[in-house]
């Protein structure tokens, strides 16, 4: 799913904010900390966490912040120097300089920011676009298509998600690549798709995945790397 | 909470059969721990280095402090007080508390249950000419134990007041006060008016606990334990002990188990109950308390003080004193030792001493502690997965570092959901509608059963209307319905709109509400 193999650390990275988004989230902040790091969710007072729990979230050693009030910027800046992963949701209005003073920030100690918008669902309405971080990000993940297993006409439960992940952003190499997943799969974790499975309506894009290297990061997202490349590779076949 | 506190002032020269009359020292590690009123009238204070004491005093009996010495006499007196208030808790030799809300009402009010413990506490000490104890009630174990030495009735929420004169150093804290002292501070009231926030960044945690203790409220690190087998180390004995140090030793193993086990719930004991069954069937029990939570090797001491206590006090009911036949007969022995943590502390703060700890960790909790000073405890939180149906029963946010028991989670909780977890759970539920194909709300009848086909739904919040491409439900939801203000009465959906959001939706009394977003 990463270009290059690995989340750089001291890269920003932005997740979307089309319906799936929070559960892509999860799943990364899974995959990150299962190295031992720390992480911290800023801004994000409903945030599940029993379905962080379920995807294997070290509940331990998360940080929440929900409501930083106007001091975001500061508690972030603290933030970047305690932990290793940091996710912001960021206020409505971001301005250019804090954004470029925590990614400078974030790059100097090595911190992976995430930057993830209010989902379009919680709200229930379609919002008009925003620029969420007013500044390039290294890398975007978009769940460009997603479709519930499980439920029916008055039967089931939401058993299971398929979705489509599409990667861009400075690093992706100008390449959109893409990835289909269950998230979350019946145990409220993230899974590769493969073709043999009923794949509803999202047709495979095109995917790749690089070479690992060495850095930081690259040992603690190396399952959600690998699940991201077996995917991806399940869909060049 | 109100908490009774009796005192016995000097206890140690009691505890050794002498009078405040006699001139007594007792002395650890060439310090004097307590002195006899005799020998205080003389100049000795505690602390005071040997030698000093003796110049002081020539004549003075030098006795060895002896702990255990101190808590098996002590049991006479919780004895005593135990057959007029059960709840009885031993914070050290010479200092025993009691809650003291129930027995107030019991008893017709605080004064006449200060009055009565008080004669209890008295009429226990057999030794003439021993100090009289000190019977005190304020809001919580800190005030209390001050009340105690006043003897006094603090009025519920005065309890900072009444701390505001006494000097710092009753917050007994080796490392505070000291430097609370350099920067010229010296009573608890001048403490008291440090902003919290610096006192947590500039002192620490420890002191911040404090800090909270001597503004008048509850002690917030003291929580009740789960009932669940986690808080529970026991042992049966098969011949029954009959030997202190036979007991002491089956504790001191028990001590180590409870103590793991609490360290993996990242928690200490803060009120232990060690419980013993004799041979011929009675159950004796003794809880013991400590502010600062008590680690495996002090959970042990008590043991062995209480095993002496227990036995001492069997053997001389068995041989009858002079003029008076025996009450409780000889005991059989101890048949099985329980330990049981009653309350524990939330040990986040160490962290570092269970397991490895690290670089990361260490760091971590450096961050956490200056945001807790820029934001208040409230402001940093973690999460934990709690027991329950409801989405937002069951994800919970706590303040940082403080005790939490997962340990209902994994319970199996009927009636809720088999399917991963919503990603998102509404702090507050957000209102909605559903409506049929022919634009009717649909509701649940008093039967369980929807009174249409939910087609399209809407987030009231002046949401657009979205189609509903799959749904279920309903799953009733009748909680606590013995208790009419917490009773909850409603029904569950699962909606999935065409957008392929799920929404898990609530209904209770015709209104429909968002309670969490699979997103």
């Amino acid at each position: 799913m990463f270009p290059g193999g690995g989340l750089e650390p001291g890269s920003v990275l932005a997740v979307a904010d089309t319906p799936g988004s929070t559960a892509l989230l999860v799943a990364l902040l899974s995959a990150l900390m299962a190295g031992g790091s720390w992480a911290a969710v800023l801004g994000m007072a409903d945030l599940g966490v029993e379905a962080a729990a379920q995807a294997g979230v070290p509940l331990k050693r998360l940080v929440v912040v929900p409501r930083p009030a106007a001091r975001w910027s500061q508690v972030a800046a603290v933030l970047l120097d305690a932990v290793d992963v940091v996710a912001v949701r960021p206020p409505a209005r971001c301005p250019a300089g804090e954004a470029r003073w925590l990614a400078a920030r974030a790059r100097g100690r090595g911190v992976l920011l995430l930057v993830c918008p209010p989902p379009v669902s919680a709200a229930g309405t379609a919002r008009q676009p925003v620029q969420l971080w007013p500044e390039a990000v290294d890398l975007r993940l978009e769940p460009v298509a997603s479709c519930w297993h499980g439920l029916g006409s008055g039967t089931g439960v939401l058993a299971r998600r398929r979705m489509r992940v599409q990667v861009s952003g400075r690093r992706a190499t100008g390449r959109e690549r893409s990835v289909e997943l269950w998230l979350p799969d019946p145990d409220g974790q993230l899974a590769p798709a493969a073709d043999s499975e009923p794949a509803g309506r999202i047709e495979g894009g095109p995917g790749g995945a690089g070479s690992h290297r060495d850095g930081r990061l690259t040992g603690s997202t190396a399952g959600l790397v690998r699940l991201a490349a077996s995917g991806a590779r399940a869909d060049r076949r | 909470m109100r908490m009774v506190a009796v005192w016995y002032p000097d206890w140690p020269v009691t505890a050794a059969g002498h009078a405040a009359s006699d001139p007594v020292l007792v002395v650890t590690a060439g310090r004097v721990t307590a002195a006899s009123a005799a020998a205080r009238a003389r100049g000795v204070a505690v602390g005071l280095r040997r030698r000093e004491a003796e110049h002081l005093h020539p004549n003075a009996t030098v006795l060895t402090a002896d702990p255990a010495r101190d808590a098996r006499t002590f049991e006479v007196v919780l004895a005593a007080v135990a057959d007029l208030v059960p709840a009885v808790e031993v914070a050290r030799p010479g200092l025993l508390l009691l809650p003291a809300r129930g027995p107030a009402r019991y008893f017709g009010g605080e004064e006449p249950l200060r009055t009565r413990v008080l004669e209890a506490a008295r009429a226990a000490i057999g030794l003439p000419g021993a100090p009289p104890p000190g019977c005190g009630i304020a809001d919580g174990r800190l005030a209390a134990a001050l009340a105690a030495r006043r003897s006094a009735v603090v009025p519920a929420g005065h309890s900072r007041r009444f701390l505001a004169p006494f000097p710092v150093t009753v917050l007994g804290h080796p490392e505070l006060v000291p430097v609370l002292h350099r920067l010229g501070i010296r009573t608890v009231g001048e403490f008291a008016e440090l902003p919290s926030e610096s006192v947590l960044a500039r002192f620490g945690r420890e002191a911040a606990h404090l800090h909270t203790l001597v503004l008048g409220s509850d002690d917030q690190r003291l929580r009740p334990a789960s009932t669940s087998a986690d808080a529970v180390a026991a042992a049966d004995f098969d011949p029954p002990v009959d030997r202190v140090d036979q007991l002491a030793f089956a504790g001191r193993s028990l001590a180590d188990e409870l103590a793991g086990r609490l360290a993996a719930r990242e928690a200490a004991c803060g009120v232990l109950r060690i419980e013993a069954d004799t041979g011929e069937g009675r159950t004796l029990r003794r809880r013991w308390s400590s502010v600062d939570g008590l680690d495996a090797r002090a959970m042990a001491d008590r043991v062995h003080w209480q095993a002496d206590g227990w036995l001492a006090e069997v053997t001389r009911a068995a041989v009858p004193a002079e003029g008076q036949g025996s009450a409780a007969g000889p005991l059989d022995g101890i048949t099985a030792l329980r330990l049981v943590a009653e309350q524990v502390i939330g040990a986040h703060r160490q962290l570092t001493l269970w397991g490895e700890a690290t670089a990361a960790d260490v760091r971590a909790a450096r961050g956490i502690d200056r945001l807790r000073g820029m934001l208040g405890p409230d402001g940093v939180l973690t999460p934990v997965v709690r027991g329950g149906r409801g989405p937002a029963q069951r994800s919970a946010l706590t303040r940082w570092g403080e005790p939490h028991d997962d340990a209902s989670a994994s319970l199996p909780w009927p009636g809720r959901f088999r399917s991963p977890a919503p990603t998102l759970v509404c702090p507050e539920p957000v209102p909605a509608q559903v409506v049929d194909a022919a634009g009717q709300p649909v509701v649940v009848t008093g039967r369980g059963t929807p009174t249409g086909v939910p087609a399209r739904l809407r987030v009231a919040a002046g949401g657009r209307w979205q189609h509903v491409t799959a749904w279920a439900g309903p799953w009733p939801v009748d909680e606590r319905w013995w208790d009419t203000d917490a009773a909850r009465r409603l029904s569950r959906f699962q909606v999935l709109t065409v957008g392929q959001v799920g929404y898990l939706c609530a209904v209770a009394a015709d209104q429909w509400w968002i309670e969490a977003v699979y997103d």
